[in-house]
């Protein structure tokens, strides 16, 4: 086994997929001047808000997490307001956040209130009211609701990960993109293959041609692999890896004159129970990684950052008290970040509720006070000028009365 | 396989099985007909067949002799193409690919192949003198981690404080010293072997069906070899002791098995969780933790929508502590233990029914409610129609299968039966895209070759769906638009390529297609293999060709 196909294992194992949209028209009614770009990242398991972003000044905050907090770490968390305080393994955020440019809801939740991770993500990605009533996802019906301006050509796309997750699933097409492991196969054997297709099976030859325009748009495997050396070289750790490389890649790609406009991927392995350790365990790592990550994206992106927005959200958040193996639970409210040079930052946006044993819901969750669907309508609606009556009919269905929030964007 | 009559016409001589036609290419040759139940089902017996191409039958016994077929013997609008279709569909949708002799075998008798498959319970066992038990498999993992551990060796935990021990040992030297550190870990070499067996069970098995209920099975129950390498050591003996033994047997024997199975205990964390109020629990340390109660209602009985609140999760969480792992240190570690002092003690409600039996058999009788509850009878049927079908819901047949569940106390000999004898299934058209898993296997077995180990572990993690590893406790999404994607379907392909050319040159690639699909091969696939430029590329392609990629 070669060292590439390790780190491409590693890839594959801690994202799920990467995948973005571009059949490629820019968006006609955007700011003017302005060619936005939008990449959704879901961190897939539950992450924990409030390790993640600390109600430092919430004076019941340190009952309520005993066992769990940075302080009792001895570690002092990245101020961010009166109030609340980042996890310091995200420096690349802290800094975006000082320059404006990155900007945190807290005790946000979707509309779902069980436990289930399986359909609190499909709610998240479908944006639907309750689990299993489409097979679409959010972001590929907002795509169909764009007004579309000039077409970038060539026509191309990309994605990370063997599979497509819900959010990106749906009419308008949709690129996967696998980082290379096997050797090519001959352009003959593949043009023959997609023949086949053509007359036999025109779903997969559609999907193939995809494939293949789409490994023009990369430049093939020599320039993927420098993006996993250089990101070898950057951490030991083969997660923080793994998240580097999707930002590298995702970047990239977003940040090409011809490449997609909008784009997804998840990244896996928030679910806390055991030993979540903010400080120095589990979740701080997971932390790192996900500055890694970002840190790759902004790198890639700075030419076009100031036309980025990257939203990042959860299915829920995690119990507010640890159990009974230094861990967390399934909990409802949580946090979520919409950071870029676009993004009108430096703010934490939070109606907050509070930790007393009173305001949490059931007695047991965060209480999640905005709903997390105007945070994404208003970044819809401002940053890729979909319409109002589009974001709720047809892609947060049954939304009427989630109105989107104002001014998230410059 | 058992009850199957061989008859042997002599050179020449008129064949008169009682229905049996006869096609020309049958009169002058020596042939072998594997049948059966002649008069039950008479029709299109013979497709086969050719006077052009004489071959020895792959994995024939001794005596099965000289045999021709080939693609002449096609005779489209000949044979009958109902009983192609059926052979076809039992091959692929109902088993796990056709291999050359089955295909040619089950003509005509698609449906009794199938339900013969589940008259042995044991069918599915792997028995294997390299396999060890789940305990002998725990200790030897956590022992070589101590072992590791006090040589300052690397591992997945102290991965980070390798820089700064190398200090000056070169890339090169801590690159081999990692190599060499892998080939000795159990997590590593056992879920290697593991796959091998498991693998070549499915490419020999004279029960195909019965495979492809064993993956269904332990994708239901799974534990993912990704969470650790504990969990990765224990993959491959968790299927053959929850699943394998029980796959024709109950519902309720195998979430009793998978519940206490070590695997699963460490999987979702159970192996930890101590009651609050309990003796252990009274001194500090450790306390309760739900995540296998939940995932048991979630996922292995109720389902979702299975009328569960919060409170039954966290009851069952209580009902459920002290059911763990013994320490490795222990003669009997690594096997399951039930904690007296970790109970959580009292009686708990759990779906409005109150638990107070003592200790362990709380639990016993937890799970023996679940198991027989109308939810899971409902959630199990649907999860299966979807997975034999095409994923779309057929509701008169999850409500047929639900009531069969309730009626029988979950026998899964009576399910399996239940769905080959369901006409829908075999109506529904084939447009399920096979996972990469299975599409290895169908390889195997179209080919007749056993992967090794590392390659099986290489292949399936570069194609996104590591053996025994999915995401998450849900296990593999059932619908094949999770793997139709464009990249990953090149990934495919490029896989394809690559067995061919390790392949290609003992295999007549138009032969095995006619073999494999007979008429079903469309004349465009059928044409771009002949016409392919070598044989490489023919196979590469047969491979990938929606004939095969679909089920």
């Amino acid at each position: 086994m070669t060292g590439f196909s390790v780190n491409r294992r590693e890839v594959l194992a801690g994202v799920g997929s990467l995948v973005a949209w571009t059949q490629v028209p820019r968006i006609a009614h955007a700011a003017p001047g302005r060619d936005p770009r939008l990449l959704t990242i879901v961190l897939r398991g539950g992450l924990d808000g409030l390790s993640t972003v600390e109600p430092v000044g919430d004076p019941d905050y340190a009952r309520v997490r005993a066992g769990l907090t940075l302080a009792e770490a001895g570690i002092k968390g990245i101020p961010l307001d009166s109030l609340f305080a980042l996890n310091p393994k995200m420096p690349t955020l802290g800094k975006l956040y000082a320059r404006g440019e990155a900007l945190i809801v807290h005790a946000t939740a979707t509309p779902y209130r069980a436990r289930s991770h399986f359909d609190a993500q499909d709610i998240l990605e479908s944006g639907n009211v309750r689990p299993k009533l489409t097979g679409s996802g959010w972001m590929n019906r907002a795509l169909q609701a764009v007004t579309p301006g000039d077409a970038v050509e060539p026509q191309k796309a990309f994605a990370i990960g063997a599979q497509v997750p819900l959010i990106m699933k749906g009419k308008a097409p949709v690129l996967n993109w696998v980082p290379p492991g096997f050797s090519d196969a001959s352009p003959d054997t593949k043009m023959r293959l997609l023949d086949i297709y053509r007359h036999v099976d025109p779903q997969l030859a559609d999907v193939m041609q995809e494939g293949l325009d789409l490994d023009d748009m990369l430049g093939g495997e020599a320039a993927v692999t420098k993006t996993m050396r250089k990101a070898r070289g950057m951490t030991e750790n083969a997660r923080a890896r793994t998240f580097r490389v999707a930002g590298s890649v995702a970047g990239k790609a977003l940040a090409g004159a011809n490449g997609p406009r909008i784009g997804a991927f998840d990244l896996t392995g928030w679910d806390t129970h055991v030993a979540e350790r903010p400080a120095n365990g589990r979740l701080a790592q997971l932390l790192e990684g996900l500055d890694g990550m970002i840190d790759a994206l902004h790198q890639e992106m700075r030419p076009v950052w100031a036309d980025t927005a990257v939203i990042i959200v959860t299915e829920f958040g995690r119990t507010v008290a640890m159990n009974g193996n230094k861990g967390t639970d399934h909990g409802t409210g949580t946090l979520a970040f919409v950071l870029g040079g676009a993004v009108r930052g430096g703010r934490v946006v939070s109606d907050w509720p509070g930790l007393s044993r009173k305001a949490l819901f059931e007695e047991r969750d965060l209480m999640p006070t905005t709903d997390l669907r105007s945070v994404l309508k208003g970044v819809l609606r401002d940053h890729l000028d979909v319409s109002e009556r589009a974001l709720a009919e047809t892609i947060f269905p049954e939304s009427r009365a989630v109105r989107a929030l104002d001014g998230l964007m410059v | 396989m058992p009850s199957r009559s061989v008859a042997r016409p002599a050179p020449g001589s008129d064949i008169s099985l009682p229905g049996a036609r006869l096609l020309p290419e049958w009169v002058g040759m020596n042939a072998v007909l594997f049948c059966h139940s002649w008069s039950v089902q008479p029709a299109g017996v013979i497709y086969r067949a050719c006077p052009d191409r004489t071959r020895q039958r792959p994995g024939a016994g001794p005596g099965a002799g000289p045999e021709r077929w080939g693609r002449n013997c096609r005779r489209r609008g000949e044979g009958d193409p109902m009983v192609r279709h059926e052979t076809i569909t039992a091959l692929k949708r109902f088993g796990m690919g056709p291999s050359a002799n089955d295909a040619l075998t089950i003509d005509g008798h698609a449906r009794e192949w199938l339900l013969q498959q589940c008259d042995d319970p044991d069918v599915a066992l792997i028995e294997d003198s390299r396999t060890q038990g789940s305990d002998a498999l725990y200790r030897s993992f956590i022992g070589f981690r101590q072992m590791e551990r006090e040589q300052g060796g690397r591992d997945d935990a102290t991965a980070g404080m390798q820089g700064k021990q190398a200090g000056d040992r070169s890339a090169e030297a801590q690159r081999m010293e990692r190599k060499l550190a892998r080939a000795n870990n159990p997590a590593f070499s056992v879920y290697r072997q593991e796959a091998e067996l498991r693998v070549a069970k499915v490419v020999r098995t004279p029960a195909p069906f019965v495979e492809r209920l064993v993956t269904f099975w332990a994708d239901h129950f799974c534990v993912s070899a990704q969470h650790s390498g504990r969990i990765r050591v224990l993959t491959g003996a968790n299927e053959r002791e929850a699943i394998r033994p029980n796959v024709l047997g109950s519902f309720r024997e195998m979430l009793h098995a998978s519940a206490r199975h070590p695997a699963m205990l460490l999987y979702l964390e159970n192996a930890r969780s101590r009651g609050p109020n309990s003796v252990a629990g009274q001194r500090g340390g450790n306390g309760l933790n739900e995540n296998l109660a939940r995932e048991i209602l979630e996922l292995h009985t109720l389902g979702v929508d299975g009328g569960y609140s919060q409170d039954d999760v966290t009851n069952f969480a209580r009902i459920l502590t002290g059911w763990s792992v013994r320490k490795f240190k222990h003669p009997l570690g690594g096997q399951f233990v039930f904690h007296k002092n970790w109970h959580e003690p009292g009686a708990f409600p759990l779906l409005g029914k109150t638990y107070d039996q003592d200790g362990m058999e709380k639990g016993v009788a937890a799970l023996d409610d679940l198991a027989r509850h109308p939810s899971t009878a409902r959630h199990v049927a649907d999860k299966l129609v979807a997975y034999f079908g095409n994923g779309t819901p057929i509701p008169a047949l999850s409500k047929r299968l639900a009531t069969l569940f309730m009626d029988t106390d979950g026998d899964l000999m009576s399910m399996s039966r239940a769905l080959v004898l369901a006409d829908e299934l075999w109506e529904q058209p084939a447009s399920k895209l096979l996972s990469p898993y299975e599409m290895m296997v169908a390889a195997g077995r179209a080919l007749d070759w056993v992967p090794g180990g590392n390659e099986i572990v290489r292949a399936l993690n570069l194609l996104g769906q590591p053996i025994w590893g999915p995401p998450s406790p849900a296990g593999w999404p059932d619908d094949s638009t999770t793997w139709l994607a464009a990249d990953a379907l090149l990934e495919r392909l490029d896989w394809a390529d690559q067995i061919a050319s390790e392949r290609a040159e003992a295999v007549d690639v138009r032969q095995l297609a006619d073999a494999l699909f007979g008429p079903a091969l469309t004349d465009y696939t059928a044409q771009a293999l002949r016409r392919a430029e070598s044989r490489q590329q023919a196979l590469a392609l047969l491979l990938m060709s929606p004939e095969f990629q679909r089920r």
